[in-house]
């Protein structure tokens, strides 16, 4: 099981994804910019059943969830190339990402980006470590959420 | 190469003193050619730069390349220790030795205790060579001081923030290490081997201890810089007693220990941050767990002591020698260590306890006999007093002028200076008066409010809180206060009177009144921009 975290350079985007024989797997974007974090939650919901996608930073990330359309996104909050709110905000504003959930996954607890990912309209805020059950439960109720009203 | 100039190569502390350049704020010509001469005398070669007005020497000093401001404590645009309180704000790389009469030496030890460097008194230098000379010396000394001060502030937040993103950075890879053991423990790879399993279990257990000398690392640091965040709001003492028990149930089984609740009925509620005590409260029985043998029996005890809540935790172990018991609280110490796997604490633990509870203005104590075992005791303020301030809140919201909408609008500042409030909460006394007023700040200190209403012309309103403790500070700072007032020109010093019994009587209304007849004023005049 391999994920690929595409990066800057590369311009070829079908070598970045995790490509499955099942036609109607859930995707999973993970946007972190640290390598072995996409590679043990990739694992990890690998193992569950959802294909998987990373971005090592914000540009990349956007580029993955507007021309891939993922399931769920996974977002750090501290990553180079515009930080998580930010993509997160641009996400919400664009009509081909706008509906799908995003899940912040970081290390910080501050009052300030729990405020802002609520403004977001974030679908959870967890935090690193954070308890693979728990993982697993929130991407599942993301990805079967009620659709938005503007999807 | 190294050493081939000698200059370059010196130590900071083997430079020679540099007394080049000296700002004299001093509006008496003849003081200031008095000082001039004792300077010649001494045999100092310094530049003085005589400036009439304290803006005046402020603005020179921003200029830069100043050694040392000689400061006399009444000019035309200040006086008292406000000037000493501005210069230090606003020069505070410049060390400053303030100038007195000889009638007034008292509040230059005052100034001294506030961040002056020395004083010199005016008259006594006058005439002599060795007057001159005691002059020159106190004057380099002050700088040098100063300058040893600043690199001793310097070192200790350096340290500080080293620790911090030491601390920080390490949690990454631990967090990933125990994710990749976690996951060939669930079997991702395959089912493990009798062998790869323990091997696995070695890594996890050994991660997980990492982890939490991480974690203890950096509440330390954290604590240590001021930077722990604590948000209080009230809170469920047996709810979150009762989740410490069900987190540390496995544990204990393994030990085959006993873990006893007695709560008292009727608990109130506790102002605290909740996730903090359950830290408090989990290394508390962490170290129980540890230190208890076999068999042994851990009781947790909770119960209402006057205006506060004890709770007790209480175990079986070998106990710790009374010389011992102080050092317990230290960081880094352990007292005798436990063999075992896992069974190995940070040495933090109790630190970090003591200080969180600390914080919230309880007090983490130690009873202990050696051989019958150790009973840990921290206190914590209950919800129901603080009368004073929730009266003021209700005051402040209730009049429309006051409204942080239109404090905001009108530009005016309120300041509030909140004497130790109820000393039990003042963060939530501060969230409190903030929301109240945005753009309040909410300081502690009487000489700190004293000093902003001075610069910038705020108005303060000075609470007094209802406990023993806010009792005794203000007690403290009463004979200093008429002397204060005196200085305080543009605000109204307003001292809310709450009731000792607590929760009982809130503030009068009209101990308000002084604080109406001066704000509408101030927010009108505003108002007609």
């Amino acid at each position: 099981m391999n994920i690929d975290i595409q990066s800057h350079e590369e311009s070829d985007r079908d070598a970045f994804r995790h490509t499955s024989t099942e036609a109607k797997r859930r995707r999973v974007l993970i946007v972190d910019d640290e390598p072995d974090l996409i590679r043990t939650v990739g694992l990890r919901l690998m193992n569950a059943g959802y294909d998987v996608l990373g971005a090592p930073d914000g540009i990349v990330a956007t580029a993955l969830a507007i021309n891939e359309s993922p399931d769920v996104i996974l977002m750090d909050i501290g990553l180079p190339a515009g930080d998580g709110h930010a993509v997160t905000k641009r996400l919400n504003n664009n009509i081909r990402t706008m509906g799908i959930p995003v899940i912040y996954l970081t290390a910080r607890t501050g009052r300030q980006d729990v405020e802002m990912a609520i403004e977001n309209r974030a679908f959870a805020y967890l935090v690193k470590p954070c308890d693979p059950a728990e993982l697993l439960e929130m991407v599942s109720q993301a990805v079967e959420r009620p659709k938005r009203a503007y999807d | 190469m190294i050493g081939l100039s000698h200059e370059s190569n010196l130590e900071p502390w083997q430079v020679p003193v540099a007394l080049n350049r000296i700002v004299l704020a001093e509006d008496s010509a003849s003081d200031a050619r008095l000082l001039q001469e004792a300077l010649a005398d001494g045999g100092s070669t310094a530049d003085v730069l005589v400036e009439q007005t304290l803006s005046g020497a402020l603005l020179l000093i921003a200029k830069g390349d100043v050694d040392l401001l000689l400061l006399d404590l009444g000019l035309p645009d200040s006086n008292g220790l406000p000037t000493l309180r501005a210069a230090l704000m606003h020069a505070p790389d410049v060390p400053v030795v303030v100038m007195t009469g000889a009638d007034d030496e008292r509040s230059a030890q005052q100034a001294l205790k506030e961040g002056a460097q020395d004083y010199l008194v005016k008259g006594e230098y006058q005439g002599t060579v060795a007057g001159g000379k005691a002059v020159v010396r106190s004057l380099r000394y002050a700088i040098e001081r100063h300058r040893f001060h600043r690199e001793l502030r310097e070192a200790s937040h350096a340290r500080e923030l080293f620790v911090a993103a030491a601390s920080h950075e390490l949690r990454t890879p631990v967090t990933i290490i125990r994710d990749y053991a976690d996951l060939l423990n669930d079997g991702v790879a395959g089912a493990l081997p009798p062998l790869g399993k323990e091997c696995v279990d070695g890594i996890l257990r050994s991660s997980e201890r990492l982890r939490g000398l991480v974690g203890d690392l950096l509440a330390v640091a954290k604590i240590e810089c001021g930077a722990l965040d604590i948000q209080i709001k009230r809170s469920d003492l047996v709810a979150l007693l009762s989740q410490a028990r069900q987190d540390f149930f496995h544990a204990f089984e393994s030990k085959k220990q006993q873990l006893v609740l007695e709560l008292d009925e009727h608990l109130p509620e506790i102002l605290c941050d909740p996730n903090r005590v359950s830290q408090v409260v989990g290394n508390l029985l962490s170290n129980a767990h540890r230190f208890t043998p076999e068999g042994g029996t851990i009781s947790i005890r909770a119960r209402r002591q006057g205006d506060q809540v004890a709770v007790e935790v209480e175990d079986t172990g070998p106990g710790i020698a009374p010389g011992d018991s102080k050092r317990a609280f230290e960081p880094f110490v352990q007292l005798g260590r436990v063999s075992g796997p896992g069974s190995q604490g940070t040495g933090l633990g109790l630190y970090i306890a003591k200080q969180i509870v600390t914080m919230h203005a309880g007090a983490l104590e130690l009873e202990s006999e050696l051989g019958r075992g150790s009973r840990f005791t921290f206190t914590l303020p209950t919800a129901v007093h603080c009368p004073g301030l929730l009266a003021l809140h209700a005051h402040l919201t209730a009049r429309l002028r006051f409204t942080p909408r239109h404090v905001q609008a009108t530009t005016a500042v309120i300041w509030f200076g909140v004497i130790e409030t109820s000393a039990s909460d003042p963060a939530h006394a501060r969230t409190l008066l903030q929301r109240t007023a945005r753009g309040a700040e909410v300081l502690f200190r009487l000489h700190d409010a004293a000093f902003l209403c001075d610069v910038d012309r705020r108005v303060a309103i000075v609470l007094q809180g209802d406990d023993a403790s806010a009792r005794a500070f203000v007690g403290r700072f009463a004979q200093r206060l008429p002397d204060l007032s005196a200085h305080l020109t543009y605000h109204v010093s307003l001292v809310v009177p709450t009731s000792p019994e607590r929760g009982a009587v809130p503030p009068p209304a009209n101990a308000f009144e002084p604080l109406w007849a001066v704000l509408p004023q101030s927010l009108e005049v505003k108002n007609e921009h």
